[in-house]
């Protein structure tokens, strides 16, 4: 097991290398997902690790992640059906228009089996479609979804679910392929060796440590150098990261705010007024990105 | 005239400006905590004191004890909502009372960075923490009292209103977490064991160690409070819903779920609304409050009490009195708990006003500081000893899991868990062993549960309990963990036929956790004993949730159910799908059936029966009428009729009964009979009894010919009634064509009645509305019809904005919906402080033109169509009341806004929704009636933003009236004469519409004639005022002998444990009074104590007043002995 996936792991890296995934200056990037996703904002080794290693400069990071969501926007879709999810994910990326879109489906699909593989990959088309017409990117990053961890009794023994897991994986490596994409095997290329540390605490969700030894894993997927240890270990290293989890908080709390029925639902007629404190965050936002780029490059002057 | 009301207002602010800040500020209680003590009202013997306050501690959200006896509170100042720029700064604290002097004398900070957290549960060496989208564990490593290490447990709560994120952890005496959410959070849990999806309101539970986390039931408008009680029964609160105590067991659907087609009622509606929940036990609590559930009622400031009975598989809950009331505004008990020393704890948000959407999230008053915890004991009764359980040993705790103080043994199970050592199961196996007695093998069987093992022999003695609660919690045990216990399709086999209802129940809930071929029919055993609602609702969940595992079986020709039909009937009319109906047929065709077995199978085949099945039914229509029924949901929901043999209705079309002719000419114009036609024609211009029923059967042909034929005698009928039934279906048919000639009707219409409904007709769709707008062009309409019309057109789901303008301009009617500056609001609300009369408030209230009470109920007591008005006054502001009145679409409570079904051909339908399901969706319309629409006409169902009520309602009212009213509305729920008792005085009254038999035999046999089953009466619901006084000059005059009228009403009491009980009589005068027909004495006059025996027949008692000698009101008071 650890042989064949440290093999496979080598071949991404080697074929990615080939083609390195560019950035430019001033790119808006989307993370988009599930749980996977939305959590990485909350420790920021993922973003950290990406300013760092794109080589670029004022990138400007949104997460669009949300638990439980699936390709058809299921989980974002408040009180109407999926379908609902769908407009608002397409209306959020009309707003941002990001130039680099992150997504990484696949977790929550898997628990259907192979059986409900076409209908993934058939949402995903839709889901691509969709993106491509509303936000025109430059560039799409398809992330296979992480292995579970078998964590012993009383936690469930996940080996089933690798096996499906491996098996969406697989099929996103050949669904990027067709559809022309990057594709970051973050599955193959998570640790999973019976030595490795766990990166989870319920056999499926990353902890902060989790994220922290994936981080370069996912940035060698994108055929990209991480950062040194000493660099992200740096005073600079450290507050970059802490600034970036700052920032996202205020970007949740602008993109994705709470009292949402109130503010731009079917009770606005309440409080809708309120709304108007949205936009307030914009200005709080820039000035955090503003830091965040100081603190890059004095990040990256560590050698 | 209102309008002019308004004028005068704003003309007089202009010399006194006030500012909206400054707006019922004055109003602001006190906070002094000496002032706020001062005024509890206690019952004799309590006592009260502060156990911590601010700025100690600020805005308290839930509380839970540890195993050292501290006090963990979640508490929110960042509530209602984050202002840009600020920091997240929420706080977990712990206040300990380290000198045991009822006062809290240490307050750690554990967490002080959190997002509106709105749980908090101190457990496995840490604490659960409900923060916003997620759920928490915090812990700290390093003993400095601060949680320096944090986990995600579980995340994808939603946050669609932050007075229903999730929250209330409970920790059961099974060792797992349950929690709330509400109506509006949509929840995504991404589980090692799958997706979990909550849509809406519902309860949860969690098992840490595995990461499980699964729905318990759903529903609740705002689920709050929940508990256990000693059998390992659940129940739960609901913060927006009016039904007091909710019985919760597994798979239970509530009010206001999304999507559900069925809803269980909680058990006390009519109650305000209620959060946190706790049952009074420990040996601190006197023994006549033991066993009470309180749950604090934070809108009328005190703590509801309720005593249940059990009944059935469920419960009866009556309300005694009050827990404890406070005349202090801002006491806002939100959550309370019994505490390690006996006593009880309440959490008190400490807030003038309440929180929700009604008020603006940045008002200023909104407290954001404030808050307190009360400590509740009780003079001459010794506290519990409180015991610091982390320094106790193994064998301690495990002799705490039976204490005879039920606190005492939750915590000590939390305790173990903490510990979690490989010595305590070993122990514990020990002591199971040796016992005896079923208390301590429950407890004892909890104590394995909580530490996530089974105890299969505890399992077993339990399940063969004598009482019935033990073997029901057995079977709870076993609904979570029947894989572990090689008995238990043995068990449950024994318990669907147990002979106690609740056993029952838990055997169809443990059967619903493992489907197969043999679920289903096992679980419909229970169908050979009594079944009331819940073992009902049970059933008919299971035959749906189960379906793909038992209807393969049966389609492949098995006989699952023992040759039983009443159990096939069931399950087919609870799946509602069509299967084979060969065994339904041959049962009918061999005779062997009871009429009422027989009713159902013809029932069930009208309703999943294939046409050809229905072609079957036919044959059995002269004997059952009601099949025509069937066939007519049959078209309309499911679009199928019968192959052939559609004449055999033809027949019911020279019947002499208009019911029966109604129905067969709806089917023939469903059906489109063209045999039919020429006898529909011939009753609509011939039979004045059944014309209207034939042309509306005539209609549904939609042909060229009935168009014609309406065109004609719209016009041209000699019989004015036919003329107008003619234009009216003319008019639905095509109010293109029609429209002009609907205003010349409606121009001469200066009652504002309606009397030809033609503006429901024309706001049908949009093409009818606008078509009548346009022939509305420079044309005029009395001003009450044009204002009738816009009320209609402005509640529609979709208000037809071109209609209300043409309307508007032809009534010369100013804008309905008025909004008050704030200067003139503030001036208002002065008024009605000053000079508004709550007594002639509700008079104005009561009065039928206002039609207050055609949707509002108050305490349980009238219409379900709006919310039930009962605690408004002590929780909404003046200027909310005020702009709901005259701008409702600002002002909805969640529950009840109005759902917008728009057809596939245009029509709209709006009201309340009641059920959706595969084949149907239903409305609650206007009048309160269901509206069932066939899903298959559907195209779209959306949240209409338009309140059912109309706006301008109180246009009628002069400005002093206004006043009172906004004025009585204040009141309710307030300390005083405006509160519905919890004393049980009969509210709920049926009263007699005139009839004119009683005039020529009341001589002979007096009023004892009211209380004669008569057919002929006519019984409406009539509520009594909010203290439960009867007027009997407000019912209908129904006439006596000579010049005398009466009143006559009827109502009926509770169900009740005892074999009798007294009805409180306040005065006798002129008065007489029924037992079913039995005539009770009573003395000619003044008050009158008198002894019944118990029975709860609805309706049982008639009480007949004199109203031409009496006007004095009649109140009757329930005393049970």
């Amino acid at each position: 097991m650890f042989f064949r996936s440290f093999l496979i792991s080598a071949l991404i890296t080697i074929s990615a290398s080939a083609e390195a995934f560019k950035f430019q200056d001033d790119d808006t990037v989307v993370f988009l997902g599930n749980t996977i996703v939305e959590r990485a904002q909350k420790y920021g080794h993922l973003e950290t690790a990406l300013t760092l290693a794109s080589g670029k400069s004022g990138l400007k990071f949104r997460n669009l992640g949300w638990s439980g969501d699936t390709v058809w926007g299921t989980a974002r879709s408040y009180f109407g059906p999926p379908k609902v999810g769908f407009n608002r994910l397409k209306a959020d990326l009309a707003e941002l228009k990001p130039n680099v879109i992150l997504i990484c489906y696949g977790a929550v699909a898997a628990f259907e089996g192979k059986d409900g593989l076409p209908n993934f990959l058939a949402g995903y088309e839709k889901l691509l479609d969709m993106i491509n017409a509303t936000a025109k990117p430059r560039s799409i990053v398809i992330i296979s979804p992480p292995p579970a961890e078998s964590l012993g009794s009383p936690l469930p023994d996940m080996s089933a679910h690798n096996e499906r897991l491996a098996i969406f994986s697989t099929a996103l490596g050949e669904f990027a392929k067709k559809r022309k994409h990057h594709f970051s095997d973050l599955f193959a290329a998570t640790p999973k060796g019976k030595d490795d540390p766990h990166l989870t605490d319920n056999g499926l969700h990353l902890t902060e440590k989790g994220y922290e030894i994936i981080a370069p894993k996912f940035i060698e997927t994108l055929g990209l150098t991480p950062a040194t240890q000493t660099q992200l270990q740096s005073d600079s290293g450290t507050k970059l990261r802490e600034k970036i989890i700052v920032k996202n908080k205020l970007f949740f709390f602008r993109w994705r705010p709470a009292n949402e029925t109130y503010l731009r639902l079917f009770r606005k007629y309440e409080q809708g007024n309120n709304a108007k404190e949205l936009p307030m965050f914009d200005p709080i936002i820039a000035q955090r990105e503003m830091e965040i780029k100081t603190l890059t490059q004095a990040t990256l002057a560590n050698q | 005239m209102f309008a002019r009301f308004l004028l005068t207002l704003s003309l007089t602010s202009l010399t006194t400006p006030t500012s909206q800040a400054q707006r019922g500020l004055r109003d602001l209680p006190d906070p002094d905590t000496g002032k706020q003590r001062a005024a509890f009202n206690l019952p004799e013997g309590m006592e009260i004191n502060l156990f911590a306050a601010d700025p100690v501690i600020a805005k308290p959200v839930q509380m839970n004890f540890d195993a050292q006896g501290r006090l963990w509170l979640v508490s929110s100042g960042l509530y209602p909502h984050i202002k840009p720029g600020a920091e997240e700064n929420d706080r977990v604290l712990i206040l300990e009372d380290t000198n045991n002097d009822g006062h809290a004398d240490k307050r750690t900070v554990f967490a002080d960075d959190l997002h509106i957290p709105t749980a908090v549960m101190p457990a496995d060496g840490g604490a659960y923490v409900a923060n916003s989208t997620e759920i928490l564990f915090l812990k700290d490593t390093n003993g400095d009292g601060y949680a320096d290490e944090r986990k995600v447990v579980l995340s994808g709560f939603g946050t669609e209103d932050t007075h229903h994120l999730v929250h209330t952890f409970e920790q059961g005496p099974d060792g797992m977490i349950y929690f709330m959410q509400s109506i509006y959070i949509h929840s995504h849990l991404e589980t090692p064991y799958g997706v979990r999806r909550l849509m809406g309101g519902g309860i949860w539970h969690l098992r840490p160690e595995t990461g499980q986390a699964e729905i318990l039931s759903k529903g609740l408008i705002n689920p709050w409070g929940f508990v256990f009680d000693d059998y390992g029964q659940t129940f739960a609160t609901d913060g927006a819903g009016g039904n007091g105590i909710n019985f919760i067991f597994p798979r239970s659907v509530f009010t206001a779920s999304p999507g559900a087609e069925r809803k269980l009622p909680g058990l006390n509606p009519g109650q305000p609304k209620l959060c946190g929940l706790e049952i009074l036990s420990g040996s601190h609590v006197p023994d006549h409050l033991q066993g009470l559930l309180i749950s604090p009622d934070f809108r009328g400031h005190r703590i509801n009490s309720y005593r249940l009975n059990q009944k059935g598989s469920s419960y009866t809950s009556t309300q005694v009195d009050d827990f404890l009331s406070s005349s202090h505004r801002a006491f806002r008990p939100i959550d309370v708990k019994m505490g390690p020393d006996g006593a009880i704890y309440i959490a008190d948000w400490y807030n003038p006003i309440i929180q929700h959407g009604e008020v603006d999230f940045r008002d200023e008053r909104r407290d954001q500081t404030r808050g307190r915890i009360w400590r509740v004991t009780f003079k001459d009764r010794p506290l519990v000893k409180k015991k610091d359980l982390t320094k106790a040993s193994i064998d301690e705790l495990l002799t705490f899991t039976t204490s005879k103080e039920p606190l005492q043994r939750d915590l000590a199970r939390k305790e173990l868990r903490t510990r979690n050592g490989p010595e305590i199961v070993p122990a514990l196996t020990l002591r199971a062993a040796g016992l005896k007695d079923d208390f301590e093998r429950l407890q004892t069987l909890w104590t394995f549960q909580s530490l996530n093992k089974t105890n299969v022999e505890l399992i077993k003695a339990l399940a063969g309990s004598k009482d019935p609660r033990y073997r029901a919690a057995s079977l709870r045990v076993l609904y979570h963990r029947q894989n572990e216990v090689p008995q238990s399709e043995q068990i449950i086999a024994t318990a669907i036929n147990d002979e106690n209802a609740q056993v029952r129940l838990w055997a169809i809930s443990c059967l619903a956790q493992k489907p197969g071929p043999q679920s289903v029919p096992t679980a419909l055993e229970a169908l050979d004993h009594p079944v009331d609602q819940p073992l009902d609702f049970a059933l008919w969940s299971i035959v749906r949730e189960h379906a793909d595992h038992w209807v393969p079986a049966f389609e492949a020709g098995k006989d699952l159910f023992n040759g039983k039909l009443s159990h096939l009937v069931f399950a087919m009319k609870s799946l509602g799908k069509p299967l084979s109906l060969a065994t339904i047929f041959t049962s009918l065709e061999s005779d062997t059936l009871t009429p009422a077995e027989k009713a159902e199978a013809l029932a069930l085949i009208g309703k999943v029966g294939s046409p050809a099945d229905l072609t079957r039914l036919l044959d059995d229509l002269e004997k059952n009428p009601k099949i025509l029924d069937h066939l007519i949901t049959a078209k309309e929901i499911r679009k199928i009729q019968p192959t052939q043999n559609l004449e055999s209705i033809l027949p019911f079309l020279d019947s002499k009964d208009p019911a029966l002719f109604k129905k067969a000419a709806r089917l023939a114009g469903l059906w489109k009979l063209a045999p039919a036609r020429n006898k529909l024609v011939t009753a609509f211009t011939d039979s004045p009894k059944m014309s209207r029923a034939a042309a509306q059967g005539l209609r549904l042909y939609d042909d060229r010919q009935t168009f014609t034929l309406f065109q004609h005698l719209a016009f041209e009928a000699s019989d004015k009634n036919t003329r107008i039934i003619a234009f009216q279906e003319l008019a639905s048919l095509s109010p293109e064509t029609t429209a002009i000639h609907a205003v010349k009707i409606l121009a001469k219409d200066n009652e504002g009645k309606d009397p030809y409904d033609l503006l429901t007709i024309f706001l049908k769709n949009p093409k009818a509305s606008t078509a009548l707008a346009k022939a509305l062009k420079g044309k005029t309409l009395p001003s009450k019809i044009a204002s009738l019309g816009m009320q209609r057109a402005g509640t529609s789901g979709k208000p037809p904005t071109n209609l209300i303008k043409a309307l508007q301009t032809a009534g010369k009617l100013k804008p309905m919906s008025q909004q008050l500056s704030e200067t003139e609001m503030a001036k208002l609300i002065d008024r009605v402080e000053k000079e508004g009369n709550p007594y002639r408030g509700e008079t104005i209230y009561r009065s039928t033109n206002l039609q207050c009470i055609a949707c509002h109920a108050i305490g349980g007591i009238g219409s379900p169509i709006g919310p039930d008005l009962v605690s408004i006054g002590s929780s909404a502001p003046v200027d909310y009341l005020i702009t709901s009145l005259l701008v409702p679409n600002d002002k909805i409570k969640e529950g009840y806004h109005t759902t917008l079904v728009t057809e596939k051909n245009g029509n709209t339908h709006t009201g309340g929704l009641i059920s959706e399901s595969d084949t149907e969706v239903v409305l609650r319309d206007f009048a309160g009636q269901p509206n069932r629409i066939a899903r298959a006409d559907v195209k779209t169902i959306s949240i209409s933003p338009i309140s059912m009520m109309p706006p301008g309602l109180t246009a009628s009212l002069r400005e002093d009236q206004f006043i009172d009213l906004v004025r009585f509305l204040s009141e309710l729920g307030k300390e005083g004469d405006f509160k519905v008792s919890a004393k049980p005085i009969i509210r709920d009254w049926h009263v007699l519409q005139p009839h004119s038999r009683t005039r020529d035999i009341m001589g002979h046999y007096g009023p004892a004639i009211f209380a004669e089953q008569f057919d002929g009466y006519q019984w409406t619901p009539y509520g009594g005022k909010v203290n439960g006084e009867l007027l009997p000059a407000e019912l209908p005059k129904v006439e006596g002998r000579g010049r005398d009228l009466w009143a006559v009403a009827r109502f009926g009491i509770k169900s009740t444990t005892q074999d009798t009980v007294k009805l409180k009589i306040n005065d006798t005068s002129q008065m007489s009074l029924f037992d079913g027909t039995k005539e009770i004495k009573l003395p000619s006059k003044g008050p009158a104590l008198v002894e019944v025996p118990k029975g709860d027949t609805a309706q049982r008692f008639t009480l007949a007043i004199n109203s031409t000698k009496r006007t004095a009101p009649a109140l009757i008071e329930v005393v049970e002995n």
